[in-house]
């Protein structure tokens, strides 16, 4: 068709030992990467990459396992560590296994508004009647609900642990007291209110959903604060940044043995700020704001490798690797695109 | 800080999926499942669908009028189980 513009689209392995590279696969697409994901999981086992159309899924060696076309507009999507894919649409979800196989659909009577998905449990927002938060045992796809009391008519964002049996909520949108909820599967509810006059933003959950990480505007300050929340609702306050972002913050959680470390994109001041924290006491052990290479405005994406050591931040024209612990820059990769969206996971490599 | 915290729900309620109806060999194609929300209006609370089987579950806040669930089991051969 007249206008389209063809993409192509080449996941890369990084060798940590040499910092050498290799391309994977590449493949066409006739629309621009949407979003990246990867299971909530201590050993995250997939990355999916999906448009509005399409869903492509890599296993931890680098091989594309799954490359999907689906005839409906796809709104969001996300993946569990067994490769269970959950589709939002409109006011369905879709749940594939790995082979592409759909499953399981279910048409709700108003638009869903979000969705997570755990090896145990899925997880459903509404848009229209966010009062009543669904669970889908992936046992036998029984549905079961949840009540939360919170206010009607606003944007409700969800996370569910690797199992998914605590999944976290923020509410959203404007005229909202920040609050924020552990939700469990046995039906307990954990409201934490975080004392903004404003919502919460973004959040993530840690895989074994004892530790969230959120994002919330205060508009009375104004500014984009962020806490790092435990299951029992002790917080940390993480930091307050500038509230006019050019784009939403990005985050990353990750849990080592000794302490949890949580890296967050400045977005005004192109900075990235680390903060390491000791879950016993809630209290941040480590601070420290770098300054990785890449232009104005242009921190758009941050990951953590899974075991913590490397930060991998877009920024500019790159994707840049930098060790937690010395800050050293490993690696720079030129990106071709934008403000995209950037996830990682550790591969392993295929004896011969 | 203990007071942050208020654990004040711990009942599942299922409150909105009162009455299950049920079709066997069913496709469920979006404009069934427009007909389906049609016929069955505010009730409508979900419509589950398993494709592999063609098992389709439809629930609702109250129960369908004779008229309702006749249309639909004439249409799309569904019956009340609960």
């Amino acid at each position: 068709m007249a206008g389209e513009v063809n993409y192509t689209v080449t996941s890369k392995l990084i060798n940590i030992e040499d910092w050498s590279e290799v391309n994977v696969e590449s493949w066409i697409q006739q629309t621009a990467k949407k979003n990246i994901v990867r299971p909530i999981a201590v050993n995250p086992q997939y990355l999916m990459i999906y448009t509005s159309s399409e869903i492509i899924v890599f296993n931890r060696y680098g091989h594309k396992v799954l490359e999907m076309n689906v005839e409906y507009t796809v709104n969001s999507a996300k993946i569990n560590n067994n490769g269970d894919i959950l589709v939002r649409s409109g006011s369905t979800i879709y749940i594939y296994n790995i082979s592409g196989e759909l499953l399981y659909q279910n048409t709700f009577s108003t638009s869903v508004s979000d969705i997570a998905i755990g090896t145990g449990y899925a997880w459903v927002s509404l848009a229209n009647d966010p009062r009543t938060i669904y669970i889908i045992d992936l046992s036998d796809f029984t549905v079961s609900s949840i009540s939360v009391d919170v206010d009607a008519n606003q944007y409700y964002p969800l996370e569910c642990s690797e199992i998914g049996n605590v999944a976290v909520m923020g509410n959203g949108k404007d005229n909202a007291a920040g609050s924020f909820y552990f939700l469990y599967a046995d039906g307990t509810v954990n409201k934490i209110d975080l004392g903004v006059n404003g919502y919460v933003k973004r959040l993530y959950i840690r895989p074994d959903g004892i530790i969230a990480l959120i994002t919330a505007i205060d508009r009375t300050a104004p500014a984009t604060r962020a806490w790092a929340v435990r299951s029992d609702g002790v917080k940390a306050g993480l930091g307050s940044f500038c509230a006019n972002l050019p784009y939403i913050y990005e985050c990353a959680v990750i849990s080592n043995a000794n302490a949890d470390r949580i890296v967050i994109t400045g977005g005004c001041d192109q900075n990235l700020y680390k903060r390491e924290l000791n879950i016993d006491t809630m209290s941040v052990v480590k601070s420290e704001t770098i300054s990785p290479p890449g232009g104005r405005d242009s921190l758009f994406s941050v990951d953590l490798t899974p075991d913590g050591k490397y930060i991998v931040v877009a920024g500019g024209t790159k994707v840049t690797v930098i060790d937690w612990e010395t800050n050293e820059v490993k690696k720079e990769i030129e990106k071709a695109i934008s403000y995209s969206i950037y996830r990682v996971i550790v591969a392993e490599v295929e004896q011969a | 800080m203990s007071d942050e915290s208020s654990i004040y729900d711990t009942n599942i309620t299922g409150r909105e999926m009162n009455f299950l109806y049920v079709s066997e060999g069913i496709d469920l194609t979006p404009q069934v499942i427009d007909d389906i929300k049609g016929i069955v209006g505010e009730k409508f609370t979900m419509i589950e669908y398993f494709p592999l089987v063609k098992l389709a579950f439809l629930w609702s806040t109250e129960r369908l009028t004779d008229e309702e669930l006749g249309k639909l089991n004439r249409l799309y051969g569904f019956y009340e189980v609960r």
